[in-house]
């Protein structure tokens, strides 16, 4: 067989000792064929190897390096090589996109090349068709339509009637959308012969998965390859008479895909119950109490379970609010589950421990269950409310113990929901919008109020203040005609010029009118007396100068020489003067 | 002494006059909102979020209508309208403690915690100082301290004994000083409820830019529920400002003015 080496030209970026070109093992292959690709870089080591970029064509494998050296003409060459295999994809010429190599962080491109690929043979169809009869791979799946979270179980499924050299998982569906739990794998896969309508295939389940759905749609599972390597008869144009006797095989590389598998995931229908957490299949439900009636410190235990088919295993514990008094412990869950016939099912359990240290009636909050019933199609709901247990007090002396009853300190209340406070209902307000207290007509009113009050109560006063001066003057006044009637009698004698009568007369008025004034006696009446009242009555000290002088006064005028006429009508008048002032004080 | 009684009947009938102005009366819409109450009790939220709101779309408001409208909202689960709401019941009400409690349950539901920016001390006491009471609690306070005034300025006028003019000199400086300081506490709170300057924000999240305009760059994004305090505006958009600082500018549809 010869092998067509292609030499398409040098590249031109290194002008020095740089050469990046590509090789191809044929320039013309079969849709049924492969064509590989080496891609050489002399001169250096490529740090980065970027493959090209195919539209019209698969990679077939993995890129595989290697290092070539060679010596022409005593020079030494090292080649670094790169090879891709390829598998086409239409039929036509097509140019493929150079490929790149990094080096010293120099991009360089490979230079192009173009493949034709044929249609297949009719040799290569028969053969290919001759395979897929003996050799492929068939999906069983439980539904095609499915309700989000409800199981589905898929097996992929090796049928052959030939013989195999090697099995290579080439890709393997990766379930996206989908919760999945493996039944069969790789590990598992055991061949056994069958019998699928009269003829004996060997068979082997590859995989086999239980999925849950995760989200709403048309989803798609891509294929289950493997790549294969088959024994084929070459058949020869002509048939001859050896053929049978020296039959040429050759092993012809095949690959086998299943086929896509399509889901239709609809979504759960509407009228959720509130406490629905995705639960979908068939399911009961129970929760229990151990007991109902039990001492502080012993333990009691809440079991919830719930036995069923379906995506159980995606079921989370409940979060119980315990009342207080309670010592709640985490969740135990114990499972049991078992995947036989197809479908998981089985049941789980949590276990809540508590132990009480007060006691009293305990009531724990209605525990519920909700699940999607998938054949009656509509959800179903459980529920236990009546999860009640007495607690009695216990003996609360430990014999012999060490610490005694146990006491806990007191609990603050415990907070079951949050919620807003209520309305405001009884002693509603409302105001005009933009309405203010400030600058309202009352605020006005309110803050006038006080100084039209003081202004007014300042009028009064001044009023007042002027009326009680009249009255001083009024009582002068009253106080003054009194002291003129007291002095009458010696008004009369100084009109008649009787000097020591007059005198005589003052001197007695005086002393009358402070002894009718201040109640003292005529026999009790003297100068000292009379001054010393006056004292004792707070009269100012002028006044009572002014009395004593006057009394005085009238004492020496008698035996004054001369004419007494002015001096009559001066004592007079002082008289007057301090009868009215002692009168007018009031005192 | 007739020109006395005419100012008197002019101020009687102003009063009034000024609640006349709205579309029904005052024991109309106490009406309404006792039965939007009981719609509120018969779990018609829906109903008497209606009534309430169409109470204030009357020219009506208080802090209990507020503090009901908050409640209403929070049922139905429009947070960020309800914290608007409680946060206005305690502009009205500064000692609103009910509305304070929801107030806080609302704001659990804003995703953004903001830090707030330290301040010193006493603009901490200022603001609670100035909170002990609203508006009207300092005008009445103002208008206590102006009967304090009159009082002591009597007392200094027409008392003639020592002691009574100097209580009287007390009385009116102290009322003097006062009065003047609660009006403006008062004033100051009636401008704030008049021309707010804070705001929710209450679309459900909001891209704040760097200028009021829409091409200009996203700074960074609030949630609905957000207090922000207001600094300017331009057109539609306005300035605002975190508690931590930030600022960046908004179109006023994604918030409601406080």
């Amino acid at each position: 067989m010869s092998i067509l080496i292609l030499f398409l030209g040098w590249n031109q970026v290194s002008a020095q000792e740089y050469r990046f070109y590509v090789q191809a093992n044929k320039k013309k292959v079969s849709m049924a064929g492969k064509i590989q690709l080496t891609y050489k870089f002399e001169g250096g080591r490529p740090t980065e190897f970027r493959p090209p970029q195919l539209e019209n064509f698969s990679f077939f494998g993995q890129i595989s390096q290697g290092q070539e050296t060679s010596i022409i003409n005593n020079k030494v060459s090292r080649s670094y090589n790169y090879q891709i295999t390829l598998k086409p994809r239409k039929v036509g010429s097509f140019t493929i996109k150079p490929a790149v190599a990094v080096v010293n962080g120099i991009e360089f491109q490979s230079d192009e090349i173009t493949i034709k690929v044929i249609e297949k043979t009719d040799e290569e169809k028969d053969i290919q068709a001759q395979i897929a009869e003996n050799l492929f791979i068939k999906v069983y799946t439980s539904k095609r339509e499915a309700y989000l979270g409800e199981q589905i179980t898929v097996t992929y499924k090796l049928f052959q009637r030939v013989n195999l050299s090697g099995l290579e998982y080439k890709s393997m569906p990766s379930y996206d959308g989908f919760w999945k739990e493996v039944l069969n794998d790789r590990k598992d896969f055991q061949m056994k012969e069958e019998d699928i309508e009269g003829v004996r295939y060997q068979t082997g389940v590859l995989e086999s998965v239980i999925l849950f759905p995760q989200k709403v749609g048309d989803l798609t599972i891509d294929p289950f390859v493997l790549s294969t390597k088959v024994p084929v008869q070459q058949r020869r144009g002509r048939r001859s008479f050896f053929d049978d006797f020296f039959s040429n095989y050759v092993t012809y590389d095949y690959e086998l895909s299943s086929p896509i598998l399509k889901i239709k995931v609809k979504p759960l229908p509407p009228g959720k119950p509130s406490d629905f957490s995705g639960m979908v299949g068939k399911f009961d439900f129970e929760a229990s109490l151990t007991t109902n009636q039990l001492e502080i410190n012993d333990p009691v235990t809440l079991n919830i379970s719930v036995v069923g088919e379906g995506n159980l295993k995606l079921l989370k514990p409940w979060s119980i609010k315990f009342p207080t008094g309670i010592e709640d412990h985490p969740a135990q869950t114990h499972d049991n589950f078992s995947s036989k016939g197809g479908s998981i099912s089985g049941s789980r359990r949590y276990e809540y421990l508590m132990v009480p240290y007060r006691d009293g009636m305990f009531k724990l909050p209605p525990i519920s269950f909700s699940y999607f019933d998938t054949e009656r199609e509509e959800y179903v709901s459980y529920s236990n409310s009546d999860l009640e247990f007495k607690v009695g007090k216990g003996t609360e002396i430990h014999e012999g113990g060490e610490g005694g009853p146990s006491f806990k300190s007191a609990d603050e209340i415990s907070v079951l929901n949050e919620d807003i406070e209520y309305i405001k209902y009884n002693d509603l307000n409302l105001a005009p919008v933009g309405y203010s207290p400030f600058g309202s007509a009352k605020h006005i009113a309110l803050s006038a109020t006080p100084f039209a009050l003081l202004a007014l109560l300042l009028l009064f006063y001044k009023k007042k203040e002027e009326e009680e001066q009249d009255v001083v003057g009024t009582k002068r006044k009253k106080a003054t005609s009194l002291a003129q009637k007291r002095l009458k009698k010696a008004h009369e004698l100084l009109q008649k010029g009787d000097s020591t009568a007059f005198f005589d007369e003052v001197a007695n008025a005086a002393y009358g009118y402070l002894g009718d004034k201040y109640s003292i006696s005529n026999a009790e009446m003297s100068k000292e007396k009379a001054l010393n009242t006056l004292s004792e009555n707070h009269i100012s000290e002028e006044v009572v100068t002014l009395t004593g002088k006057l009394i005085d006064e009238c004492g020496f005028a008698r035996f004054a020489p001369g004419d007494k006429s002015t001096l009559m009508q001066t004592v007079y008048d002082k008289a007057v003067n301090v009868i009215s002032t002692i009168e007018a004080s009031g005192k | 002494m007739t020109k006395y009684t005419t100012i008197l009947l002019f101020m009687l009938c102003w009063f009034p006059n000024q609640m006349r102005a709205q579309s029904f009366s005052m024991s109309e819409a106490l009406d309404s909102f006792k039965s939007a109450n009981d719609q509120y009790q018969e779990k018609e939220f829906r109903k008497a979020l209606f009534s309430y709101k169409s109470l204030l779309e009357h020219g009506y408001e208080s802090a209990d209508l507020y503090y009901n409208l908050g409640n209403a909202y929070y049922k139905l689960e429009k947070y960020a309208l309800s914290i608007w709401s409680f946060e206005k019941a305690i502009m009205f009400n500064p000692g609103f403690e009910e509305a304070k409690t929801n107030l806080e349950l609302a704001n659990k539901s804003v995703v953004d915690k903001v830090q707030e920016l330290p301040r010193i001390v006493w603009w901490h006491y200022w603001q609670r100082f100035k909170a002990l009471f609203g508006v009207k609690g300092w005008t009445y306070m103002s208008v206590i301290m102006l009967w304090l005034l009159a009082a002591g300025v009597y007392l200094l006028l027409t008392k003639k004994v020592h002691w009574q003019k100097r209580v009287g000199v007390y009385l009116s400086s102290i009322g003097l000083f006062m009065a003047i300081f609660s009006a403006g506490v008062a004033i100051n709170k009636k401008l704030l409820l008049q021309n707010p300057e804070t705001a929710i924000i209450i679309s459900s999240n909001v891209y704040v830019k760097s200028a009021p305009e829409d091409s200009s760059a996203d700074l960074y994004v609030v949630h609905s529920g957000l207090k922000v305090s207001l600094t300017d505006q331009i057109g539609d958009w306005l300035k605002i400002k975190l508690a931590d600082g930030k600022t960046g500018w908004v179109m006023a549809t994604e918030m409601k003015r406080l």
